[in-house]
């Protein structure tokens, strides 16, 4: 065989042998391709249902969307798990009326305005509290509309059970950390307010722009309302209270 | 093959070479003066006085006594081993403030190491107590004399063999207080054959100390009223001279209960004294026994009271301790749950971060202050035990063995619950795993893609009246219409013994059938129970389900755990040597229960004792009646831990009483210095032997003496070779003699 026929015979196996890595190297960036989707949609389902314990329901309840000072309810879950062993999931919405409410043991609601709760979302509240349920509120922007609407409403749940203040000896003040008092920075002291029920504190709220103080650092508060470290220690106090009790 | 360094000639007697050589010179000459008094040619008279001298200077060089000597390169690296005593027994004070070992430390500081390193000896450490080891100078600082016996005869042995070269003496630092002597034999042989010196110096006193010790007080955990119970103080004795009688005291609740008389302890012993005691009103007691030593000088207690936490009631109420790994809201609604059963008090532990703890509930202000206890008496308050969320990583080893305690020994009830974080293949080995009723599956699935599936119970759960939560009628329907849940820890299968409770609707294990949800075994007294399914609360907050219906199943399922360890047989120990080869006595008695004898006049029984290993040294059947006891005896072979228990037909163990035999401590049988011992090997060995005092008073003598003594090693190793006694000198001696002769004759000087 002269060099020209050697020289022949080699590049028509080369070419072969190309062509082959070709579609093995085509076929390879395609398994890697499947792969990489794969592991992007696993990661997706991981963070979806990683094993939660703290849920947290944004509640809408009359006319309100539920969605008032919309970044609250995230802002409170990364606050819980940044500084506790608690397993948080990711928030949701969720109405009085909705059969998700008795698959979610913590909710919270918040408002800037007036509201007035329904018969039948009373009647709800009333099951879901003598469940074991916990509702936890807030007024935004330290508006005092929502506040006394809430007090009005949750004196409605529980007949003889009115909203009243918390005592500065109660649990609920050093759950997880120890306050001796709750300020507001044009109040002074303030206390939690709170639904008793059977001996059970069953609703909380904070009239001071609580909301606004541990999520947005009372940026909308305009100087009033509780200070934003006090407010964040009293939100994952209300948490943790509600998760032991 | 000896490695030369170098050779020397020596003289042994040159004075006798010198004499002997001045008198020859001077007869030589003399006796030539005479020749030549006779006329004799100068020339004749030089060659006979020539040949006359060099026998002369031969003999006067071996008169002399020549020798080589030839010193060896490996001399260089030979180095003094210091023995130094880790055993328990250098841990005695003997009465000061300082240990043997702390004092043998300072010696070597102050003392033992100057003078070494003055006369430029390399050392070597060795620690020995049973066996012996090579270690750095720092290693020994750092040791904690805590060895179970001492071996000095193999301190020797490995002391003489460690090293490629023979040692240049044997330094042991030691109370001499040996124990085992098998290797004395080979060290004694090693010793004389090489030649190598033994240094004993020894440390503490000669009396040694005398000690009593109050090692624990076994008490049952749950005792009826009216009903006679035991409480065991073990005790042990190290002493030297005999101790005269001496008092117990019993306090109850800090207040005086009993007092008995020990009799005098004639030698060191290990042993139980026994108080019977009867309670007539329901409570918490707490029995302090108190050691009131008895009138001799230079007795030490080492811890004279020791305590038990008795609950004597009729099971009206039960304390139960959760403790979860990360907050969960099964907490909140099972403590609702038992909340509304004014007999159930739950005690919350619940890490709330990293590193801090919340504890709720707790009776008295100091109670589980750092957390989860470490001993099973601190779990002592408590029938029941849940574990939620938590890893066995979470816990310590001890605290897992203190769990296992509180299940096997003390009857309590334990219950784990988790999910697929929880229930994990970190479980496996670990001591909580060997207490479950069930094995997990390493594979625990893709997270998210889990269906939801329904907590179905078995029939065996059915038929059982702690899942009785309505109505007969109802009953099953109220299980069958649970939520549904959507997280669960993969359970593989469930250990021989265990019962299962509950099934997964969909999922099937390893071995194709359905997955277990809920299982429980006894364990032990106890009973262990765990529940594989997470976010159990849903069933209590779902719109459709009755709270009452939750509320009583883990009301009555927390009861039948805490129920689990009640005992109506009592065990009772008559004798009081707990040691192996001594024989133990023991009485077994029925609690009287009207109740249970109407329903079940008679049942079978058998009393068992088995070993640590759960081996049966004793299975005999008795007839158990509340108005007679049954008396049993064993002898125990080994130290161990015994478990004497009685079990109905089914093998389920009604009572028990864990006996721990073990032998006297050895290292503290003969406390005092034992500096005979060490003075008869120094005598073997051309050693010496010193008291320590003795050393620290005069260390001048001691450095010394010790120099003196591996300088002779030395020597005798180092012999000389005598030089000059050949044949060649003798034949040059005769044939100058001879020739000396022969010309004296040819010259007719004879």
């Amino acid at each position: 065989m002269g060099i020209k026929e050697k020289m022949d015979a080699y590049m028509s196996v080369h070419s072969i042998y190309s062509a082959i890595v070709k579609i093995r190297m085509k076929t390879a960036w395609l398994v890697i391709a499947i792969a990489l989707l794969s592991t992007v949609r696993m990661t997706y389902a991981a963070s979806k249902s990683d094993i939660s314990t703290f849920f947290v329901g944004r509640l809408s309840f009359g006319s309100n969307s539920g969605d008032d000072c919309g970044d609250v309810g995230a802002d409170m879950i990364k606050l819980v798990a940044r500084v506790s062993t608690i397993r948080v999931s990711e928030k949701k919405l969720l109405k009085v009326t909705d059969e998700a409410l008795f698959e979610t043991p913590f909710v919270f609601m918040n408002g800037h305005d007036d509201f007035q709760l329904s018969e039948t979302e009373l009647e709800r509240l009333r099951l879901y509290l003598n469940k074991g349920g916990f509702v936890f509120a807030s007024g935004c922007c330290t508006n005092p509309a929502f506040p006394n609407a809430w007090r009005r409403e949750f004196s409605r749940i529980f007949p003889g059970d009115r909203v009243q203040k918390i005592p500065y000896d109660h649990l609920i003040y050093r759950s997880f950390y120890k306050l001796d008092r709750l300020t507001s920075a044009d109040k002074g002291d303030i206390q939690l307010e709170g639904l008793f029920h059977n001996g059970e504190l069953v609703a909380v709220v904070c009239e001071d722009g609580l909301c606004c103080a541990f999520s947005m650092n009372g940026s909308c508060n305009s100087g009033k309302g509780v200070p934003p470290e006090e407010a964040k220690k009293i939100t994952l106090n209300i948490c943790v209270y509600a998760l032991t009790h | 093959m000896t490695d030369l360094l170098h050779a020397t000639l020596i003289w042994e007697m040159p004075w006798a070479g010198i004499i002997f050589l001045a008198l020859a010179i001077f007869l030589i000459a003399l006796h030539a003066w005479k020749l030549r008094h006779r006329g004799l040619s100068r020339s004749k008279i030089v060659l006979l006085s020539v040949l006359r001298l060099l026998p002369a200077l031969l003999i006067a060089l071996l008169l002399a006594r020549p020798v080589k000597m030839v010193s060896h390169e490996e001399d260089m690296k030979r180095k003094v081993m210091i023995l130094a005593d880790r055993s328990a027994s250098m841990g005695l004070k003997d009465g000061g403030q300082e240990s043997r070992y702390r004092k043998m430390l300072e010696f070597t500081r102050s003392t033992l190491q100057p003078t070494l390193r003055e006369k430029g000896y390399k050392f070597e450490w060795l620690l020995f107590d049973a066996a012996t080891k090579n270690v750095e100078g720092a290693a020994v600082a750092n040791t904690i004399p805590d060895g179970d016996k001492t071996d000095i005869g193999n301190a020797i042995s490995t002391a003489l063999n460690t090293s490629r070269y023979p040692p240049l003496a044997l330094i042991a630092l030691t109370d001499g207080a040996a124990n085992q002597t098998d290797s004395n034999r080979g060290a004694v042989g090693a010793l004389l054959s090489l030649k190598i010196p033994f240094i004993g110096v020894g440390f503490g006193s000669d009396t040694g100390e005398q000690t009593l010790n109050l090692l624990g007080v076994d008490a049952p955990f749950l005792a009826p009223p009216h009903s006679k119970f035991q409480i065991s103080a073990r005790i042990e004795a190290t002493i030297s001279h005999p101790l005269p009688p001496f008092n117990l005291i019993l306090l109850r609740n800090g207040k005086f209960k009993d007092k008995r008389l020990v009799s005098g302890v004639s030698s060191s012993r290990y042993w139980a004294e026994n108080f019977e005691i009867t309670e007539d009103i329901e409570g918490v007691y707490k029995y302090d026994i108190v050691i009131e030593p008895p009138p001799v000088e230079h007795l030490i207690l080492i811890k004279d009271r020791e305590s038990a936490i008795v609950r004597v009631n009729k099971e009206s109420e039960l304390r139960v301790l959760y403790m979860q790994g990360a907050l969960t809201w099964d907490f909140k609604f099972m403590g609702r749950a038992l909340r509304n059963d004014p007999t159930v008090k739950v005690t919350g532990l619940s890490r709330t971060s990293e590193h801090s703890v919340f504890r709720q509930n707790v009776e008295v202000a100091g109670e589980l202050l750092n957390g989860f206890p470490d001993e099973v008496k601190d779990l002592a308050a408590f029938r029941v035990v849940i574990l939620s969320n938590l890893n066995p990583s979470l816990l310590t080893a001890k605290q897992q063995d203190a769990i296992a305690r509180f299940c096997s020994d003390y009857g309590g009830g334990v219950l784990m619950i988790g999910g697929r974080e929880t229930f994990d293949a970190s479980w496996r080995g670990s001591k909580l795993e060997q207490m479950l009723p069930v094995r997990f599956d390493d594979d625990i699935g893709v997270r998210g893609l889990d269906e939801p599936f329904q907590f179905l119970l078995t029939p065996e759960a059915l038929a059982d009246p702690v899942f009785e939560i309505d109505e007969a009628a109802k009953n099953r329907e109220i299980w069958q219409k649970l939520p549904a849940f959507d997280d669960y820890g993969r359970i593989a299968e469930v250990k021989p013994g265990a019962v299962t409770w509950a099934l997964h609707s969909r999922d099937t294990g390893p071995n194709g059938k359905p997955r277990v949800l809920m299982a429980a075994q006894r364990y032990g007294e106890g009973e262990i129970a765990v529940l594989a399914v997470q976010n159990f609360w849903k069933w209590r907050l779902t719109k459709d389900g009755a709270v009452p219906h939750f509320d009583r199943f883990w009301q009555q399922f927390i009861r039948k755990l805490a129920e689990s360890g009640r005992q109506n047989i009592q065990i009772e120990m008559m004798t009081h040597e707990l040691q192996p080869g001594q024989n133990i006595t023991f009485k077994v008695q029925k609690i009287a229960d009207p109740a249970e004898e109407k329903e079940k006049p008679r049942r079978n029984y058998r009393l068992q004792i088995l070993n640590s290993s759960g081996k049966l040294i004793q299975d005999r059947e008795i007839e158990l009646t509340s108005s007679q006891a049954v008396e049993s005896a064993f002898v125990p072979e080994s130290a161990d831990s015994y478990n004497v228990r009685v079990v109905d037909d089914s093998n389920t163990s009604l009572a028990s009483r864990i006996l721990e035999v073990r032998n006297a401590n050895l290292e503290l049988q003969k406390p005092g210095r034992d500096m005979e011992s060490l003075r008869q090997w120094a005598m073997i060995s051309g050693g010496s032997a010193w008291p320590a005092e003795e050393v620290i008073r005069d260390p001048k003598a001691f450095a010394e003496k010790i120099y003196a003594q591996i300088e002779m090693t030395k020597s005798s190793r180092n012999q000389g070779e005598p030089i000059g006694l050949n044949p060649w000198l003798f034949l040059t001696v005769i044939l100058s003699l001879c020739a000396e002769w022969a010309l004296r004759k040819k010259w007719m000087l004879t």
